[in-house]
């Protein structure tokens, strides 16, 4: 089921469909016919495989025969089977990332009694489809998905599509590293700032505050830009190549239109670590989908793109050239690079990198949880401290309330002509240009439940970055108490990002409604960024029994602790307690 | 400023100033030469050759393929069967674009939203049971569960579409090929 590198519009299928004699039959996708039967089976071998990136060869983990897996498209109301088989000397798993299920066929070990796939064993997952939309597949045992094990899900809505394309072509990007991840994992936790050029520490902050005064080091942008804790704060891996569909940027993966057509793509971030900057310069984007569910479309020049989510947008080229799909990680440590021509072999304009963000006190927040070093400035006068006397060895950040500290400090700035983008969320946006936010995102159908949340839960996002332990509420996973609701409970999980970096959660088997400002339309996700230094509340209706596992996407994170159990007790058994 | 002014009367105007009631037939005579576009013009309900049945919802047009005769005139009742504000507007693409502005700086400026008519902001009286409706021009807005008509004059020949102009809909696919054949 794998969608050809150059796709096949609907009006090729059409003329295909009639040209063989089947007029009539409405063959809207390729192989779309092989769908006739209720039932859709599948087989994936889970196998080391070596891959070629821009002419250099890496080992790999395929699931299907290829990285990225193959695309699996089915059909909403079908039972689908896939029977995995693991060839790998590791147990392994596949996760259905954003699909309604039962927790047996989740694919996460150690959630829902569901064990990993032992080597030589094979795994029969049932799933009966009960949503459309674009969703993804990859392990989610150890670092094997950033070894390749990730692909593409489309499902096809029982009723009428409210998208209409002429061709659609799917996108998932990545990010790959030659460093086995286990590696990655061990280097990380000896030192954090290995993967980190030019690393500053709070100590060089304080030391800046010291030698300059704290209103000139808050108000001088150079120093603004020396206030980094860490480029870690953006991205604590690097070395990355970033891929479309597999291919890096010599290569560029080439998706065909004919202009004037209405293009669909369907775009995943399969990355490990990366979140992304998504622009096709010369060319808006109309966002119909994000994270499978349908929006009200919204039509920007480009978005931020979290780790886990998926957004569908509908590009209109009507010029006969070349478009280039620039997908730049938050950190400018390269991109990846999609080519959208009327023809293969050619190539679009490649725009320079923007320039990188500068973290901001506001981007601290004031929760600011992470223990750099066990500092207490919970007592500290800042009007009249004496910083020369500061203990900085035994200082706790924990109860500093940047917001309330009352100095002269500027506000952040927005972007200036001339010096980096202050802040986080600010993503070096052209100016006359319009970046997506979360505000923009409203379901284009109603929320079946507007009933206020009766169980306020509140998660933070903590760490410890010296040790690389990245935690929940304080607690790795399994050290803390899971989440426990009960079905049909409505539920407001408001999740506190105390750490200076972007952590996006997931939740498995039930989708998130963002509160971003709408009623009845808030926009359901399975994947919500929280910006560092941010608050950021959803609500949802516990409508599915299970154990379900909630965590930081980002793959290290998780792996260091990042996750907990979100339980959803049955009623039945609710009943008999 | 002053194209930005122009564009919000000139969107007015269009959509709105006539306050047509649901069966204005004897108004296309009244139409000025500036009512004509490229894509045809306003015509007269006696002079229909027939009446077409539109659909309008999330996101498309019912039928999806229309033909049209060189210089007919067509009687369209168009019906929003979806949740949100559509418009029903028969032009060629550059206009379309020119629409889309216009309704980007309407919801922008309150006078619609994305799922009704602003009534403070729009002075105008909706609440007739036929939506925003006005058969003097290119552009119908049909309020959700609402329908309206708009006879209309076809040239004898061109490239035209007929489409939603609410902000991102024509991407979605809100749109219907027109066809002028013999």
């Amino acid at each position: 089921m794998t969608m050809g590198t150059e796709g096949l519009s609907r009006r090729d299928a059409l003329r295909l469909a009639a040209a063989a004699g089947m007029a009539g039959v409405v063959s809207l996708y390729p192989g779309r016919r092989s769908f006739a039967s209720a039932d859709h089976e599948t087989s994936l071998l889970v196998e080391e495989t070596s891959i070629t990136i821009d002419g250099d060869r890496f080992g790999a983990i395929a699931m299907g025969g290829s990285v990225p897996a193959p695309t699996l498209r089915w059909r909403e109301g079908q039972e689908v089977v896939v029977q995995v088989t693991n060839r790998l000397r590791e147990p392994t798993s596949i996760h259905w990332h954003g699909l309604l299920l039962e927790g047996m066929m989740d694919g996460a070990p150690g959630f829902n009694a569901y064990s990993a796939i032992a080597p030589g064993e094979s795994f029969t997952y049932r799933i009966r489809l009960r949503q459309s939309g674009t969703y993804w597949y990859h392990s989610h045992s150890g670092g094997q998905e950033q070894r390749g094990m990730y692909g593409a899900i489309i499902i096809d809505p029982a009723e009428r599509e409210p998208v209409r394309a002429d061709r659609e072509h799917v996108i998932v990007l990545s990010d790959h590293t030659a460093d086995h991840p286990d590696h990655i994992m061990r280097k990380l936790k000896v030192s954090e700032g290995y993967y980190n050029k030019g690393k500053r520490t709070l100590g060089d902050l304080i030391g800046d505050i010291r030698r300059d005064g704290l209103a000139k080091t808050w108000a001088d942008r150079r120093d603004w830009g020396d206030m980094r804790m860490d480029p870690t704060d953006l991205a604590d891996v690097t070395g990355y190549r970033f891929l479309a569909n597999g291919k890096g940027i010599q290569d560029h993966w080439t998706g065909l239109f004919k202009p004037g057509e209405r293009v669909r793509l369907r775009l995943i971030n399969a990355s490990a670590m990366s979140i992304f900057d998504v622009a096709i310069p010369g060319l808006p984007m109309t966002i119909v989908s994000a994270d499978g569910q349908n929006v009200l479309p919204v039509k920007v020049d480009e978005f931020r793109f979290g780790v886990g989510e998926t957004y569908d947008v509908i590009v209109m080229p009507t010029e006969d050239r070349a478009y280039t799909l620039m997908a730049e990680p938050i950190d400018r440590s390269g991109y990846a690079r999609a080519t959208l021509a009327p023809r293969p072999g050619m190539a679009g304009e490649i725009p320079p990198l923007r320039p990188r963000a500068i973290l901001t006190m506001a981007d601290m927040g004031p929760h600011h949880g992470m223990d750099h070093g066990s500092m207490d400035h919970g007592s500290m006068d800042h009007s009249s401290m004496d910083h020369g006397a500061m203990d900085h060895g035994a200082m706790d950040h924990g109860s500093m309330d940047h917001a309330a500290m009352g100095h002269d400090a500027p506000v952040p700035a927005p972007p200036t002509r001339d010096g980096p983008p202050q802040g986080w969320d600010q993503a070096g946006t052209p100016p006359g240009k319009r970046a997506l936010t979360y505000a923009d995102l409203k379901s284009l159908t109603r929320n079946a439940d507007t009933r206020e949340p009766a169980h306020e839960i509140s998660l933070r996002l903590t760490g410890i970055m010296e040790r690389y332990i990245w935690t929940l509420n304080g607690h790795k996973f399994d050290h803390g108490g899971p989440i426990r609701v009960n079905q049909g409970d409505r539920v407001r999980l408001t999740f506190v990002n105390t750490t200076m970096m972007a952590h996006p959660m997931h939740l498995h088997g039930m989708f998130f409604e963002l509160e971003n400002g709408q009623t009845d339309r808030k926009p359901r996700k399975h994947v919500v960024i929280v910006p560092p230094g941010k608050t950021v509340s959803v609500v949802l209706t516990a409508d599915e029994p299970g154990d379900w596992p909630l965590h930081c996407h980002m793959l290290f994170h998780m792996n260091a602790g990042m996750m907990t159990r979100f339980i959803v007790t049955p009623s039945s058994a609710t009943a008999t307690l | 400023m002053s194209l930005f002014t122009r564009g919000l009367t000139a969107a007015m105007l269009l959509a709105f100033a006539p306050t047509a009631q649901a069966q204005h037939h004897d108004h296309a005579n009244h139409h000025s030469p500036a009512d004509a576009t490229a894509a045809g013009q306003p015509g007269k309900a006696d002079t229909a050759t027939r009446t077409l049945d539109v659909t309008l919802g999330e996101h498309f047009i019912d039928p999806g393929t229309i033909r049209v005769a060189p210089g007919e005139t067509v009687r369209f009742r168009v019906t929003n069967k979806g949740e949100f504000l559509h418009s029903f507007v028969i032009a060629d693409t550059k206009t379309h674009g020119d629409r889309q502005a216009m309704m980007g700086m309407m919801l922008d400026h309150g006078m619609i939203t994305e799922t009704a008519v602003n009534p403070d902001q729009m002075k105008m009286d909706h609440g007739d049971g036929h939506g925003m409706n006005h058969d003097h021009h290119d552009l119908l807005l049909v309020a959700p569960g609402k329908s309206a008509e708009l006879v209309w004059t076809f040239p004898q020949g061109g490239d035209i579409v007929i489409a939603c102009d609410m902000p991102g809909h024509y991407e979605a696919g809100m749109a219907a090929s027109l066809t002028i054949t013999r």
